[in-house]
């Protein structure tokens, strides 16, 4: 019978196609559907953890974690309902308009939770977690937020936190860096993040279909990050950043022996906590500021050093044994070099090195460094680590510039005549130093000719949560003769005591300062004003270096000095 | 007992136990206590169920030709009591309490058309054939048509748009295995298609939005079309092996509604996987072989319109339910033949087989 033939191949090519249909779900779809499945029934709760403190060397906490309380909304619809715009907007003592806003900003679907306010009061934040029963859909989320005791003054050391952008997510997605993450920017934060960041640990839960928990597939624990101390003194900085304020320019503090970094200012400087907040409308006037507050100067910034040079030009001498200590040149005011004058500031006749420092005498200097040449010059400035980075851990750091001739010829094509050399001598023509770097260098004379690195991290929190010293002795001997030390140390003492001293401002102080000023020419607006030295004396604990852009001169820096001193010295520091 | 009776006979057994399993493993979790044992009560409704299929078995199918016309009108009586008596659930008024248990006559209903149909497009006896072929429209269609629409209107009502369009399915079928003149059949076809249209304006609002969801399940993920997206998820993911009796996470943690009912078979194969899949598409094409053999060798013409309406029921159900589990169907409320939970629909098709085994002795001897 046909018809019963036909009913029979019907009904088995049915079979044939939904065995073929199910082949298809079951077999070629199913990696596809098996992650439906598991995204279905599995979730990760994240458990944060805080990210490590940063210590300053006494113990001080300078950054830690606090908790910030957010209000998150899960809409329904577009539409925000009446009853929990009125509530909230009490609460919040916002008006209704302004959250509506907020509220039609942000949203983007049904139940995507959106931030309707960051960073609440305590008392907000309460009020409305009480609410939770009648406004369902309202959430209060703790998250971490990075405190900052001392606000703007280690606003250059620490860095900033802020949302992970497209590229530092792409370089560290495999170390588990994810959108949306808070990350440092620059300073230690930045640094030391790996070490900062805390292992945000997490449950794996299973769920039925109203989201109830199942039961527990697996914990992973959060982990806090490991704290850092610094070498950082929070009294020195705090110190330093006041007395800078409102100047444009940089100090430094570094300790001579060990080359650990007790502070370091850069003005102008920022909030760091506007980054966190991540509103354009306080992040863009930062960006756009022409005296970029965010431009670390101490480190990042390069500047002709002027005569602070002198002392290294003055090394080079008495080392390469052109001059004694008894050497003496005549200054008459000037010195014709070529067919150029070259002047000195002032009239100071027959000089030694010592005095030369002590009155910052350029014919001396242009004298003697025509005498060195500029190949001694430049390889004595790379000796006291000028062109080259310090090394410090923070990022974005310059190499500043030796001017060399025979790079100068084959690289800018052009010529080097004798009248470069005696620029070059007195740290003018084209020699760019970072204000770290010269603080370094000064470093040098105060403990006894050994070129150190600075250092910023002091010790480092271990597994068993201590607090673990970071072994390092990077300085390096120069191997300077004694002579060599002594005479310029003489004139670096001179120029501080002596009454017609470059800075004899910091004289009558308690305690016994050396060091040397600068005035660096600039091409337009006002000299660069330098001032390096190093106290006490008779056992220096501090190398410091005052550089104020277009300051003036170095007598600006020296009173920036003097009242830093006096200040430590009222605190008891010294 | 034939070899056949008891080839039958052991089929049915084998997939009523599959389904008394996949009933246990979807329910056993569940968040309401009295549905935790509701797989004791499937295994009871198929002990009577049992009973039934052997005793059916026993009467002259005959017998079914006399009485065809008292169990319409039985029937139809059912489906009023539903009307006016009957018990509400889940937004639709479809059981009547008997004595115990809840009864649903829409089931029963199914069966008694094919037994109308066959009584009336046939003779009883050996060699005595009505000639339908000859048959004027009005006697051929129009007439049993008429007979059909009111149980067809009475379940409609319910509302249970998947019944009442499955019974007339059934007649379809019937009018083509009863060899009604083929023009007539075509020309019904050719009604529908044009009347289409109307039904859609008689449409309740959630069945037009099942349509549209069939059409493109993402159009309400979390509404009516969650129950297919779901059950997709479950048959997908079980892959080769499936997930393992009982550990169907779809299933287990109530992803997948009615996995108990309309979408067992999407639990059966989350556990069971594209193997178990494939044996029970064995199963159930073996039990559809059995059922059109016996069709095709049937002593008269009512047993073998009976037998054929009975199988094309079956394959109906069996591919209806299964390609809507898969999302190539819409979701209509059709059970998946002894597997779904439901007694009387257990019952039913316990009682169908009795009748092809009457049937198939008739054959015998």
């Amino acid at each position: 019978m046909a018809k019963i033939r036909v009913v029979n191949l019907l009904i088995a090519a049915g079979f044939i196609l939904l065995w073929i249909a199910l082949f298809y779900l079951q077999i070629i779809s199913f990696p596809q559907y098996h992650q439906l499945s598991q995204a279905n029934r599995i979730r990760i709760l994240p458990q944060p953890a805080s990210r490590g403190r940063i210590l300053d060397c006494n113990g001080n906490i300078l950054a830690a974690d606090d908790l910030s309380y957010n209000l998150l909304l899960i809409p329904e619809s577009r539409q925000f309902p009446q009853e929990q715009i009125s509530k909230l907007s009490k609460i919040l003592s916002v008006s209704e308009e302004e959250l509506k806003q907020e509220f039609s900003k942000k949203y983007t679907l049904p139940f995507v939770p959106l931030l309707l306010s960051e960073d609440l009061p305590l008392e907000q934040a309460v009020a409305i977690g009480q609410l939770k029963y009648d406004l369902p859909r309202i959430d209060i989320q703790v998250v971490p937020k990075r405190v900052y005791t001392l606000g703007n003054v280690t606003s250059h050391i620490l860095g900033y936190m802020g949302e992970i952008d497209v590229w530092r997510l792409e370089q560290l997605k495999e170390y588990g860096y994810k959108v949306q993450d808070l990350i440092g920017y620059s300073g230690v934060e930045e640094v030391y993040d790996y070490i900062l960041r805390p292992i945000e640990g997490g449950m794996q839960v299973e769920v039925d279909n109203r989201g109830r928990l199942s039961r527990i597939l697996g914990i992973k624990a959060a982990k806090k990050g490991r704290d850092i101390q610094l070498t950082v003194d929070a009294r020195i900085q705090k110190i330093i950043h006041d007395n800078l304020k409102d100047k444009t320019g940089s100090v430094v503090v570094i300790n001579p022996q060990d080359g650990e970094l007790i502070a370091l200012a850069s003005y102008p400087d920022f909030d760091p906590l506007v980054f966190q907040k991540g509103r354009a409308s306080l992040i863009n006037p930062l960006l756009n500021d022409p005296d970029a507050p965010l431009f670390n100067r101490a480190i990042s910034g390069q500047y002709p050093p002027g005569s602070v040079f002198k002392v290294i030009v003055a090394s080079a001498g008495i080392e390469k044994k052109k001059i004694g200590s008894s050497t003496t040149f005549i200054c008459s005011g000037e010195l014709k070099v070529g067919n150029r004058q070259f002047s000195c500031w002032g009239l100071h006749g027959e000089e030694n090195i010592r005095d030369a420092i002590v009155h910052s005498c350029n014919v001396f200097f242009y004298n003697l460094g025509l005498s060195l040449g500029p190949q001694l010059i430049n390889e004595y400035a790379l000796k006291f680590g000028l062109g080259q980075r310090t090394g410090i851990d923070l990022n974005a750091e310059a190499t500043g510039y030796v001017p060399y001739s025979l790079w100068e010829r084959i690289r800018r094509r052009r010529s080097w005549y004798p009248g470069d050399t005696a620029n070059l001598s007195i740290g003018q023509g084209g020699l760019l130093v970072t204000p770290l770097q010269i603080a370094r260098m000064m470093a040098v004379f105060a403990n006894g000719g050994k070129l150190i690195k600075p250092v910023l991290i002091k010790s480092i929190e271990n597994e068993s949560n201590n607090l673990e010293p970071l072994s390092r002795n990077q300085s390096v001997n120069l191997l300077f003769s004694k002579e060599t030390l002594e005479e310029v140390r003489k004139g670096l003492i001179g120029a501080v005591r002596d009454s017609g001293g470059t800075a004899s401002v910091l004289s009558d102080l308690g305690v016994s300062v050396a060091g040397k000023t600068g005035s660096a020419q600039v091409g337009s607006g006002r000299a660069h004003g330098w001032f390096a030295g190093f106290f006490p004396v008779e056992n220096p604990k501090f190398v410091i270096c005052v550089f104020l852009e277009h300051g003036g001169s170095g007598y600006y820096a020296c009173r920036v000095t003097r009242k830093i001193i006096e200040e430590m010295l009222k605190e008891k520091i010294l | 007992m034939s070899k056949h009776v008891l080839r039958l006979t052991l089929l049915l057994i084998l997939i009523s136990l599959i389904g008394v399993l996949t009933i246990y493993s979807s329910t056993i979790n569940s968040p309401s206590q009295s549905e935790r044992y509701i797989y004791l009560r499937q295994f009871a409704w198929l002990c009577l169920g049992f009973i039934c299929f052997l005793g059916i078995s026993k009467i002259y199918y005959h017998r079914l030709w006399d009485l065809a016309y008292l169990f319409y009108a039985l029937g139809i009586l059912f489906l009023l009591m539903v009307a006016f008596l009957g018990l509400t659930r889940l937004g639709a008024q479809r059981w009547i309490r008997v004595l115990w248990f809840n009864f649903q006559p829409s089931e029963l209903m199914k069966l008694i058309v094919i037994i109308f149909l066959a009584r009336y497009y046939s003779k009883p006896g050996p060699g005595l054939r009505q000639n339908v072929g000859d048959w004027g429209f009005l006697r051929a269609v129009l007439i049993p048509f008429a007979y059909i629409s009111l149980p067809v209107i009475l379940i409609m009502n319910q509302p249970d748009l998947g019944t009442a369009t499955f019974i007339f399915f059934i007649f379809l079928a019937m009018l083509f295995v009863a060899r009604v003149n083929f023009k007539f059949v075509a020309s019904i076809l050719l009604g529908i298609a044009l009347a289409s249209p109307l039904f859609w304006y008689f449409l309740k609002d959630y069945q037009k939005n099942r349509l549209m969801v069939f059409l493109n399940p993402n159009v309400d993920p979390l509404g009516s079309g969650y129950t297919i997206i779901q059950s997709k998820i479950a048959i997908a993911s079980g892959g080769l092996f499936g997930k393992g009796w009982l550990a169907g996470s779809q299933s287990q943690l109530h992803f997948l509604p009615e996995s108990h009912t309309d979408f067992i078979f999407a639990s059966f194969a989350e556990e069971w996987g594209f193997l178990g899949v494939s044996l029970l598409l064995l199963l159930y094409y073996f039990l559809i072989i059995f059922v059109l053999n016996v069709a095709r060798r049937a002593p008269d013409h009512f047993g073998r319109l009976l037998a054929s309406g009975i199988a094309l029921s079956l394959v109906i159900q069996i591919f209806i339910n299964i390609a809507m589990t898969i999302g190539l169907a819409p979701v209509v409320g059709l059970p998946l033949p002894l597997l779904s939970y439901g007694g009387s629909h257990l019952v039913v098709i316990f009682l169908s087989m009795g009748i092809l085994i009457s049937i198939e002795k008739r054959l015998a001897s």
